[in-house]
């Protein structure tokens, strides 16, 4: 079932698109990745997702709700954490954690100090005083303590360090096992790589590329470096391969991998003295969006 | 040690101009035009000498003394005079604003939102930024004294010499720059702006309140307050300029204290120390309305305090004002012959000044929800279950009650005030009848702000404007007759000053339903649009 599902979503601030016609569905229990460069409307696509934009055209629900007109209703089983947390200044992270907890009606208070405990941190002081880092672990303590049932997180480990990067990552796997669904903006590859089971790429308000992360896989090229005994020469001439050179006597070539049979057809015919294959990484598929290649 | 405290403080300060020139033009030429165009009314507004000497017995009277100063030479009153008497103290308070705003957002507001630390970072001074402030509100200060001072001089009238001009626009410039130096101490002491600026007001509040009763009872007060400095240069007669340039002088050591104690500290910190606070929200922040009351709590306690405090300064002066007015025969002629004494008469018109007064606090509890939205901070309620309309009431609400809670604290203090002072004191009932018979104006006040965070939320200052216009427009219309057509632009224009007028259940009516429409097209207007955050 679609807990989310985003139809035809158009959104113009005066004269700048937004967003053009954005589609995306996702499945209960999905751990859902959504990656795009600064400024290509994550945060515009999220904000209609809560009710606080208004979409120009289209639909956006969520348990098969309307998110404008029934966002309250929406926000009990939902939680949310801002890409850019601004609290309170004269208010303390403690005072704050309960205030957004209680906002929503079921709470969990021995997770919120076990939350707080994980993420280290010191509840007494004024948000005033608090680092970005701490401004977001705030922030998160306040969605994770909920029993919400879809968590949307905007870019939620962006000032956090390594070490609390990886709490942040438990708790999303402790989140899929007990089967919620969680909406991923993020940056950080790695982070998308370990977390998501699905991926949308957005660009200048477009959604370019959607889908499982192994099929999104399939869609790159793999770099492929290899030196035989006889020599070949005709590896540039089949199909699939790009940006053939020769280093140090080594073939060096990028494949797409619907490509791969063929070559290693090919290969057989000459004995194969190295052969060294890179799969696709999140980064390739990043940067060949991004850039618009 | 300190090398280059002021490094690049030129470049900085164009860096400024050029960003705040549209602010800073509209500050420099909003006060100078105002100033200068209410003195060219004056002429025209006192024809004859006869009303000039009655304005100055008018004026002699305490409840005037302290509001406006001393009537230094009613023998000789003049057009001159009577504008020096009557408006000086008031142009000195726009300066003073002026220097507070400027002063609390260049130190502590651009502290606050990190401009500063990206400044820091760069290699400028640690006194740059300090600098450059002192400088801008300086030199704002002189062009707007050299504005008002050159623009009443043009006044064709005999009594008001350029000299005089000059120093009612020098009294004004040396007041904004001793309430830049005193911003600028307090920006030290406090960690936020709105802090910094609560406390600005407060300290002008208190010397303008504190002068007044030396005025009256000529005392130490009247020197002990820098504030009156400037105000008692007897403009257009003497022009003590040694005053102001003595109120300059002290500013200058306040400066100095203000670089010296921002060397001192680090940045964004205060100079008192942070004490750990609360680690679990109590019970009452729990609920969206706890949440709210406890946002607007320390502006709360600060106008209940000041209408408070207003009320009882004003009802002690009574006591005089009964004294005053048996030894006056002038006095005597001008009462009306009505049923009211003009003891009566005269709380009627101080009701106007504490009823406006305590219309203030409630516009600012208002907006606030607008100044959420701006800092993202809405975000965080509405992604979970409270509702635009849920929230919008609860400010709504808020603000419609103070304005009551208010209006009743002024008659509260007026009360007391005349209660300890008059020896056949003015009935508490009547008092409290004339206090809340403003009441519907001031909630129109609130429906026109919820009308604005329905629709323009980006411009909620608009209503400032507008109380700033309804400020003058009644209450000069009272001083200075100005003709009633100006206060009936505003809902104040409508309001029966008991008990002088007969209750009229009409105006009351339309000003509510006018209230009620505002208020509800606001709300529509705020769950259709789009939210910043």
């Amino acid at each position: 079932m679609a807990v989310i599902k985003v139809d035809h979503v158009s959104k113009c601030y005066g004269k700048v698109q937004a967003l053009k016609d954005v589609n995306l569905s996702v499945n209960e229990g999905d751990i859902y990745g959504f990656i795009g460069p600064n400024g290509a409307g994550k945060t515009t696509l999220i904000r209609v997702l809560l009710g606080i934009l208004k979409a120009d055209q289209g639909q956006a629900h969520m348990f098969e709700k309307d998110v404008w007109l029934d966002a309250v209703d929406i926000h009990k089983k939902m939680a949310y954490v801002p890409g850019d947390v601004k609290l309170w200044p004269n208010l303390t992270g403690g005072e704050v954690i309960d205030l957004l907890i209680n906002m929503r009606q079921k709470t969990n208070g021995d997770k919120k100090l076990a939350l707080i405990k994980k993420f280290d941190l010191d509840t007494s002081k004024k948000c005033r005083s608090y680092s970005k880092g701490n401004r977001q672990k705030v922030a998160l303590i306040a969605a994770l303590a909920s029993n919400a049932d879809v968590f949307i997180l905007d870019e939620p480990t962006s000032g956090l360090d390594p070490l609390m990067e990886k709490v942040f990552q438990e708790e999303i796997m402790q989140l899929k096992k007990a089967g919620k669904t969680v909406f991923l903006s993020s940056h950080i590859l790695s982070e998308i790589d370990t977390l998501c089971d699905h991926v949308s790429i957005i660009r200048d308000g477009e959604i370019i590329e959607s889908g499982p992360l192994e099929a999104l896989r399939h869609l790159t090229r793999t770099t492929v470096r290899l030196s035989t005994k006889e020599t070949i020469t005709d590896l540039d001439q089949l199909k699939g391969v790009h940006d053939y050179s020769v280093e140090s006597g080594m073939h060096v070539f990028q494949i797409e991998s619907k490509a791969m049979d063929a070559l290693i057809k090919h290969l057989s015919r000459y004995s194969i003295t190295r052969f060294e294959s890179n799969p696709p990484t999140l980064e390739d598929l990043f940067m060949r969006h991004y850039q618009g290649v | 040690m300190h090398a280059n405290l002021f490094n690049h403080t030129f470049t900085y300060l164009v860096t400024v101009l050029k960003k705040d020139k549209l602010k800073i033009i509209f500050w420099l030429l909003g006060i100078s035009f105002f100033v200068v165009a209410v003195g060219h009314a004056y002429p025209a507004l006192f024809p004859d000498q006869a009303e000039l000497i009655g304005l100055a017995e008018a004026m002699r009277n305490p409840m005037m003394v302290a509001m406006f100063g001393p009537v230094y030479d009613p023998e000789n009153y003049t057009i001159a005079q009577a504008l020096g008497n009557q408006m000086l103290i008031f142009s000195m308070m726009f300066s003073a604003i002026m220097s507070i705003f400027i002063v609390s957002k260049m130190t502590r507001g651009d502290e606050e939102e990190g401009i500063l630390e990206l400044i820091q970072s760069l290699p400028v001074g640690r006194l740059t930024q300090t600098g450059v402030t002192v400088i801008l509100i300086v030199f704002m200060n002189i062009i707007l004294a050299l504005l008002i001072g050159f623009g009443l001089a043009l006044i064709p009238e005999d009594s008001i010499t350029v000299v005089g001009s000059l120093t009612y626009g020098f009294s004004i410039g040396a007041t904004g720059i001793l309430m830049g130096a005193i911003t600028l101490i307090l920006a030290q002491l406090f960690e936020n702006n709105r802090t910094v600026m609560g406390m600005s007001f407060l300290v002008l509040g208190v010397m303008y309140l504190l002068r007044g009763m030396g005025d009256l009872s000529e005392n130490i007060l009247v020197w002990l307050m820098p504030l009156n400095w400037p105000a008692r240069v007897e403009v257009y007669i003497n022009n003590y300029n040694e005053l102001n340039v003595l109120t300059l002088g002290v500013s200058f050591v306040l400066f100095a204290v203000g670089c010296y104690l921002n060397l001192r500290r680090d940045l964004e910190a205060g100079m008192f120390a942070q004490k750990p606070g609360k680690t679990a929200a109590s019970k009452v922040l729990k609920t969206p309305t706890g949440f709210v009351l406890r946002l607007l709590k320390a502006g709360l306690i600060a106008w209940i305090v000041t209408l408070f405090i207003l009320g009882l300064t004003y009802g002690s002066i009574f006591g005089d004002l009964d004294t005053f007015i048996e030894g006056s025969d002038i006095f005597e002629q001008m009462l009306p012959g009505g049923e009211y004494p003009l003891n009566v008469q005269f709380m009627s018109v101080i009701m106007m000044v504490v009823a406006l007064t305590a219309g203030i606090g409630p516009i600012m509890f208002l907006n606030r929800l607008a100044t959420e939205e701006k800092k993202n901070h809405t975000e965080h309620l509405y992604a979970r279950a409270l509702s635009r309309t849920r929230l919008l009431s609860i400010f709504t609400v808020t603000a419609l009650i103070s304005n009551a809670l208010l209006l009743f604290i002024g008659s509260l203090g007026l009360i007391m005030g005349v209660q300890v002072s008059m020896d056949e004191p003015i009935g508490s009932l009547q008092i409290l009848q004339a206090g809340f018979a403003y009441l519907p104006a001031l909630w129109f006040m609130i429906g026109l702000g919820v009308l604005l965070i329905g629709f323009l939320p980006q411009k909620t200052s608009i209503i400032w404007i507008y109380f700033v216009y309804a400020f003058f427009a009644v209450y000069l219309g009272n001083v200075i007759n100005l003709p009633a057509f100006f206060s009936y632009l505003t809902p104040y224009g409508f309001i029966d000053q008991l008990p002088i007028d007969a209750f009229r259940i009409l105006p009351t009516v339309i000003i509510l339903t006018l209230t009620a429409i505002m208020v509800a097209l606001g709300y529509v207007g705020y769950i259709k649009r789009d939210l910043k955050g």
